[in-house]
């Protein structure tokens, strides 16, 4: 490949790594935010300050949802998203900034790989610009030197034929250049570089030329990994994803059997997602005492709301209410943002208490939910009108 | 094009210059790893407490930190799943009786809790009169302290400031020297680590 071609390549993987940073800070498409979506986009640009790594919008614990409370309360009441960020910070530092401010080591670690990919292109590119071309007779350091040399006369000699094939030389002087020119020609075509010589010339330019390619790998490779760490929340489909999907539920489990999953969970022993899925699978096809197991790992490890619920419903279905009732209150404790408990807490009382009063109130946070499918919205409204004229 | 060859050297000093440039940064950043990011002082020190009203445990009505300005006031934040929290429990309640009457106002904010299983905590291992139990609805007082696990305690001085916090279950001669340092006016450590911050 010549040098020529190899320059080219170096400078379109240049621009092509630019290009990745410019498209991966254009901000994405303005819209009208409603409060609600406006909540959820600082929640997501907070990390729950004692959760594993999460942001507040995916945190599931209890002060994961009274964060999220809270910013909601915030952004009604009117707050900048700086001030609702600034508050955050003033609380818990700036470790809760999920997305790290361009100032102190924030702007060090973006300068970091810039100034790796200059230095490595002043590496790379350095070589070629000492190298110029050299006079007949010179101590040639290297063979590199020599054939720039070489190619250079050639190229002027070839100049020449076309200058006088266009009657621009008048045919003295074209004689003259022609005849100095192949004198240097013969000159270098004789030069012979010592082995010696040669050999520490050539290590050293290759030496130099593989330390800048590093180089710029090294800062290419920083730069693109700061650039999807930056970008890695955009949703799955986006241009630039680069990370994983927030949203577990869009990814397809469905090919995955209950045995892979058992397999997973017995080499991951400490993972809650894949847990929950696996026991929410055994719960959605009835098989409880499989279902529990799972669940009751889960509570070993943490108060999570949905084991919490699931399996203070699956002690009401096996006649144990006062137990029951007991994990799904506490389950509501933690969170009111999941419709299940609510559901299972009407039918708790109801069912296992004869509670309809107690009933309602449940029923009536389940109705006030926009989103609620409405198969699930019809079963609601019908219990609700049982309790209703029972109380 | 016969000019002999000039190596002029500064390609060669501009790019020595950025390798220890990036060198310098690369040993910092490297030197950082060291640190745990969790041991930051706490950015609560010298704030004033959060004006958050706080309904009582087991009685009516509401508590607001700012009603106790001129008292220095202990604030701890438990819960009854909090191991560490019965580790300190009666450090706390005996503090709270030899304090009692001196200016100094000890309040239990039940944090990531619900009323029944505090209250059956202090039935278990025991209550001051001279405390006051509060709920800490929303974590609203917790978020405003910048609570991080339990227990945590706070120390406000008389103008309602912060002026210590303990992360971690808290000994009976820490409080005694943390109180007796703030009413005869001198500096006490803003933030002492004896363990552990839990949460559920």
């Amino acid at each position: 490949m010549s040098r020529r071609t190899s320059n080219y390549l170096y400078m379109g993987a240049i621009v092509a790594l630019l290009a990745v940073v410019v498209i991966g800070l254009i901000p994405r498409e303005a819209a009208v935010e409603t409060d609600a979506e406006r909540a959820h986009r600082i929640a997501s640009g907070l990390r729950c300050p004692f959760c594993s790594g999460e942001s507040i919008a995916e945190a599931p614990s209890g002060i994961g949802s009274d964060l999220r409370a809270l910013i909601a309360e915030q952004v009604a009441g009117g707050m900048s998203d700086d001030e609702i960020f600034d508050y955050y910070v003033s609380v818990y530092t700036e470790r809760v900034l999920l997305s790290p401010p361009l100032l102190g080591w924030g702007l060090i670690l973006w300068l970091l790989p810039v100034l790796l990919l200059v230095a490595g292109i002043l590496a790379v590119l350095g070589r070629r610009v000492r190298a110029g071309p050299l006079p007949s007779g010179a101590v040639l350091a290297s063979r590199d030197a020599l054939e720039d040399a070489r190619e250079a006369v050639a190229m002027d000699l070839a100049d020449l034929d076309m200058q006088e094939a266009a009657g621009e030389l008048d045919p003295a002087t074209g004689a003259q250049l022609r005849a100095a020119y192949e004198a240097e020609r013969d000159a270098l075509a004789a030069t012979v570089i010592e082995p010696a010589a040669d050999d520490g010339g050539r290590n050293r330019s290759r030496g130099r030329t593989v330390a800048g390619a590093v180089v710029l790998f090294g800062g290419a490779l920083l730069l693109t990994v700061l650039v999807v760490v930056t970008v890695r929340d955009r949703a799955p489909g986006d241009l630039i994803t680069g990370g994983i999907a927030s949203d577990a539920q869009q990814l397809d489990f469905s090919t995955i059997s209950n045995e892979e999953l058992e397999e997973t969970v017995a080499s991951h022993p400490d993972s809650i997602p894949i847990r929950l899925m696996l026991a929410a699978r055994y719960f959605t096809d009835g098989d409880y005492a499989a279902a529990s197991e799972q669940y009751i790992e889960v509570l070993n490890r943490e108060r999570h709301p949905e084991a919490l619920a699931n399996v203070g419903w699956m002690l009401h279905l096996g006649g144990d209410s006062a137990s029951g009732l007991q994990l799904v209150e506490e389950s509501l404790a933690l969170t009111g943002e999941l419709a299940l408990p609510h559901w299972y807490l009407a039918n708790i009382r109801y069912h296992g208490f004869g509670d309809a009063a107690g009933a309602v109130a449940p029923l009536d946070t389940l109705m006030a939910v926009e989103t609620l499918p409405e198969v699930f919205r019809s079963l609601v409204a019908e219990l609700l009108a049982e309790v209703e004229a029972a109380s | 094009m016969t000019t002999p060859p000039q190596r002029s050297g500064l390609g060669t000093w501009v790019t020595v210059g950025i390798g220890l440039v990036v060198i310098v940064f690369g040993a910092v950043f490297a030197g950082r790893f060291n640190r745990d990011p969790d041991m930051v002082a706490s950015p609560m020190i010298g704030r004033p407490a959060p004006a958050v009203a706080m309904p009582y445990l087991e009685k009516d009505g509401e508590l607001v930190l700012a009603d106790l300005q001129g008292d220095i006031v202990v604030v701890n934040f438990w819960a009854s799943w909090c191991t560490g929290c019965r580790t300190e429990h009666e450090a706390l309640v005996t503090a709270a009786g030899a304090y009692a009457g001196s200016d100094v106002s000890f309040v239990g904010v039940l944090h990531q809790d619900r009323a029944q299983p505090g209250i059956g905590f202090l039935d278990e291992f025991g209550r001051s009169a001279s405390f006051a139990y509060v709920m800490d609805e929303g974590s609203k007082a917790g978020i405003g302290f910048g609570v991080l696990g339990l227990p945590q305690t706070f120390f406000l001085d008389r103008s309602g400031t912060i002026v210590g916090q303990v992360n971690g279950p808290i000994s009976f001669s820490m409080l005694v020297n943390t109180l007796d340092a703030i009413l005869v006016g001198r500096r006490v450590d803003p933030v002492t680590e004896t363990g552990d911050l839990e949460n559920r």
